[in-house]
């Protein structure tokens, strides 16, 4: 559905894009995260050609981004907590508007969503407040069935209610929808997402399933006999390293149950108990962006 | 899709519609208040009338390019936020939803009031339609699709109107450095300024400001590249600036040419410097302080009775012997109603103040014996019609000139000057390229020199810029039979006199030079003794 070859993009002399390179299946959920600046949203204007690249190519609906025609934009869908609306027409006014560019614009569809969203039809788009101003951009992206719905930050400013709202929307549409979000809100994104892709600093660190990723990141605890120390020849996949008094404590980023105890034994002596936790991908997240500052500051 | 685009803007913007469309009324109406009419000759100087339609005529430009913009920011084209960029809505549709726009909010209201004003002015339907409908035309073109082009460029009225802003600072730097180097410039700057030849810089501009305008507008709609968009203006506008204010006479003049409705018809004239039609003289009791203009005579001979020659420009150049030239001056439209000697100004005397820097007042060039070469650029002018106004006092319409009869009135002043004017109101397109008025038979002691009028240029196309009629002025001398001036004393009994209106087209334009072997400046100053009695 989306291919993303070597992606760059500059805004004078900054790299907001550096070589970005990621796919979105057919059928998927893939969750674009990374912190602020990262360039999540950068790759997301894009991909929709409202942004040229600077370099490299990106194939959506297959065709390339620069050559995006109201034929493939009648297939997506896409919601931006920054989507401007045209303010002085009424929510009714506005889906009446765009209504006749989507040949499969469902009418009933349309009807159902806005009821599900409790949008007021009559109300003027300059006077709905930001919650349901989102909640208005989903109503404008759904009735059309969209092969693929795009997005950015959707839930940014919601409150948890109409955040709930929102996602029951969403979630009582999607089918067979291609879902590429982007959010900070990750403990959402963890009940949408299929696969999950992380950007930082404009580059891709990684793009796998949302089972994998979660089955490779373990929170570890491990107990000595005596007072601990941080190995000094720890494994480059054991994040966050902490010492507190006799008990060790890392992100492992490559956990596997089987050999799990030999690895900590080939690092630790005394080794008394090993305990291990999942982890959620807000906590992942959190690590792995703690972990690349924590890097780039060791080379800077 | 057009359609539904410019439903969704009308319903966004047609309060804004409806108060131009009310501006644009309010100033036809107060047009038909001030019949004097042209705003662009009347000035701002016509008391409460004047001063309100100049205000009304700001507004509904300003109203007009405000509509425009907000049009254009309903879809922005800069940014990244806005919602239209992500729906499957077709580029060419958006554009042609804005012209449409443009047309029908501003362009129909406008045409109408135009219509109306033509219409209660007591222009005929056809003229009226046509003054209508080829200003909106060129209007549309001119003015609109730039507007629409500048307002692409913007993501707000914020962005806009800061644009505006830098661009009338360009504007006033550009009038300063022309204004410091006004005659290191007169040789370039508007050399067709106030000549039949004008429509062709403006015409150019146009024509080049529309072109661009369709160029920002497709780079914009099209490919979204605005920083190429903002250059492409800039560098546009800088070209523009060159065309209409810096085009050489020389290109004007072979445009103009080229455009000759009957090439060769000039081929009879013929001009011969006229050293026996003497000095100008001094009128009496004017104050020495006050320059009198210096002419050399000059003989055209092969102008058929029905035609008319009208110098468009000319340039004196002295030829020493030495072998240097020198530019003592240039000037436009010296005009001829019949074979015979008349006068092409070249200065002023005495030159004082800023005219003191001119080369007339080198000393080799006052006192040494020396060739004077003068170069023309001529137009010849056939009459076409010959209007009868039976009389020169009421308003009435004035059949084969488009035009209708205002007011009249009669004026001296101390040049060796004395004449009627007669004021008329021309439908605002067909209106008389030039003209003459010939009083018959004026009461005693006066005689009546018709004079040459040419307000307009020769343009070849109808439409104009500027709403309403123009006002034109068509004016005889008034001599005695001696050939002195004479100041109008019996002024009821010249008023009663009948009088023909006589227009001119133009025929075909050509460039003449001729050489006056031996002068000497000094000669040809004016004759200090009077002529005629003193103004009353």
């Amino acid at each position: 559905m989306i291919q993303v070859n070597d992606l760059w993009k500059q805004f004078g002399r900054h790299d907001a894009l550096r070589g970005l390179s990621f796919e979105v299946p057919q059928g998927s959920a893939l969750a674009l995260i990374g912190a602020n600046g990262a360039g999540k949203t950068t790759t997301i204007k894009t991909l929709i050609n409202i942004i040229e690249p600077t370099r490299g190519h990106v194939n959506i609906l297959g065709v390339d981004s620069r050559r995006i025609s109201p034929h493939e934009l009648a297939q997506i869908g896409y919601v931006s907590e920054s989507q401007d609306l045209p303010g002085g027409l009424t929510v009714a006014e506005y889906l009446n508007y765009l209504r006749p560019f989507y040949p499969k614009w469902d009418k009933d569809l349309e009807v159902s969503v806005c009821r599900q969203l409790s949008l007021p039809a009559k109300q003027k788009i300059r006077n709905l407040s930001h919650g349901m101003r989102m909640k208005m951009a989903l109503a404008c992206a759904l009735p059309f069935r969209p092969k693929l719905l795009i997005l950015d930050e959707p839930f940014s400013g919601l409150d948890p209610l109409v955040r709930d709202e929102f996602m029951e929307g969403l979630l009582a549409q999607a089918g067979e929808m291609t879902v590429l979000i982007s959010s900070h809100e990750l403990g959402e994104i963890e009940g949408v997402a299929t696969d999950v892709a992380f950007i930082d600093d404009g580059k891709l660190l990684f793009q796998e399933s949302m089972g994998d990723l979660t089955e490779r990141f373990r929170e570890v605890r491990v107990t000595l006999d005596r007072e601990a120390a941080a190995p000094h020849d720890a494994p480059k996949e054991w994040l966050c390293l902490r010492v507190m008094g006799s008990v060790l404590t890392f992100v492992d980023g490559s956990y596997s149950e089987a050999n799990l105890t030999e690895r900590v034994r080939t690092h630790c002596t005394g080794v008394k108990h090993i305990d291990t936790e999942p982890m959620t991908l807000r906590t992942i997240f959190t690590t792995l962006a703690r972990s690349n500052r924590a890097e780039k500051g060791r080379h800077s | 899709m057009i359609w539904h685009i410019f439903k969704k803007d009308f319903k966004l913007l047609w309060p804004y519609a409806a108060v131009l469309a009310v501006l644009q009324l309010s100033y036809s109406a107060m047009q038909l208040l001030n019949p004097a009419g042209d705003i662009s000759e009347s000035g701002l100087d016509d008391g409460p009338h004047g001063v309100l339609q100049q205000l009304l005529l700001a507004a509904v430009l300003f109203g007009g390019s405000f509509l425009i913009a907000s049009l254009v920011h309903q879809d922005a084209i800069p940014g990244t936020r806005q919602d239209w960029l992500v729906r499957p809505i077709p580029r060419m549709s958006l554009l042609l939803s804005k012209i449409l726009s443009a047309v029908l909010l501003i362009h129909v209201p406008m045409l109408a009031s135009d219509l109306l004003f033509g219409l209660v002015a007591r222009f005929p339907l056809g003229t009226s339609l046509v003054y209508a409908i080829s200003r909106n035309i060129l209007l549309l073109m001119v003015l609109s699709m730039p507007l629409l082009a500048f307002s692409s460029l913007t993501k707000n009225l914020t962005e806009a109107v800061a644009g505006v802003f830098a661009m009338a600072v360009g504007m006033v730097m550009f009038g300063f450095i022309t204004q410091a180097l006004h005659w290191p410039l007169k040789m370039v700057y508007e050399t067709t300024y106030n000549t039949g030849l004008h429509w062709v810089p403006q015409f150019a501009g146009y024509v080049f400001a529309f072109a661009s305008a369709l160029a920002v507008l497709g780079i914009q709609y099209f490919r979204r590249k605005t920083l190429t968009a903002r250059v492409t203006t800039v560098v546009a506008s800088l070209i523009f600036v060159a065309l209409t204010f810096f085009l050489p006479w020389e290109t004007a003049s072979a445009v103009e040419e080229h455009f000759s409705r009957q090439p060769g018809a000039s081929s009879a004239v013929s001009f011969s410097f006229d050293p026996t039609a003497g000095r100008i003289h001094r009128t009496p009791n004017r104050p020495s302080a006050i320059p009198v203009d210096w002419y050399l005579p000059l003989r055209v001979d092969g102008i058929a009775p029905d035609a008319a020659l009208r110098v468009d420009r000319f340039s004196t150049r002295a030829l020493f012997a030495s072998g240097e030239s020198m530019l003592l001056s240039i000037d436009t439209n010296a005009d001829f109603l019949q074979n015979g000697t008349g006068r092409l100004h070249v200065g002023f005397e005495p030159l004082t103040g800023e005219t003191a820097k001119s080369p007339l007042n080198d000393p080799r060039v006052k006192e040494q014996v020396m060739q004077i070469a003068i170069e023309m650029s001529a137009t010849l002018l056939r009459r076409t019609a010959v209007a009868d106004m039976t009389t020169l006092d009421g308003q009435v319409q004035i059949n084969g000139t488009g035009c209708i009869h205002r007011q009249w009135a009669w004026y001296s002043d101390w040049d060796d000057d004395s004449r009627l004017d007669v004021t008329l109101s021309c439908a605002p397109v067909l209106n008389p390229v030039c003209y003459s008025l010939t009083l018959v038979n004026p009461p005693a002691p006066y005689v009546s020199i018709p004079v040459l009028k040419c307000p307009g240029d020769y343009k070849p196309y109808v439409g104009r810029l500027i709403p309403g009629a123009s006002s034109i002025t068509a004016v005889a001398q008034l001599y005695d039979p001696s050939g002195n001036v004479r100041y109008p004393e019996n002024t009821e009994g010249l008023f009663q006199s009948k009088a023909f209106i006589n227009v001119y087209e133009p025929l075909e334009h050509f460039t003449k030079t001729i050489v006056i072997p031996n002068i000497r400046f000094k000669d040809w100053t004016a004759d200090p003794t009077p002529r005629g009695p003193a103004p009353q």
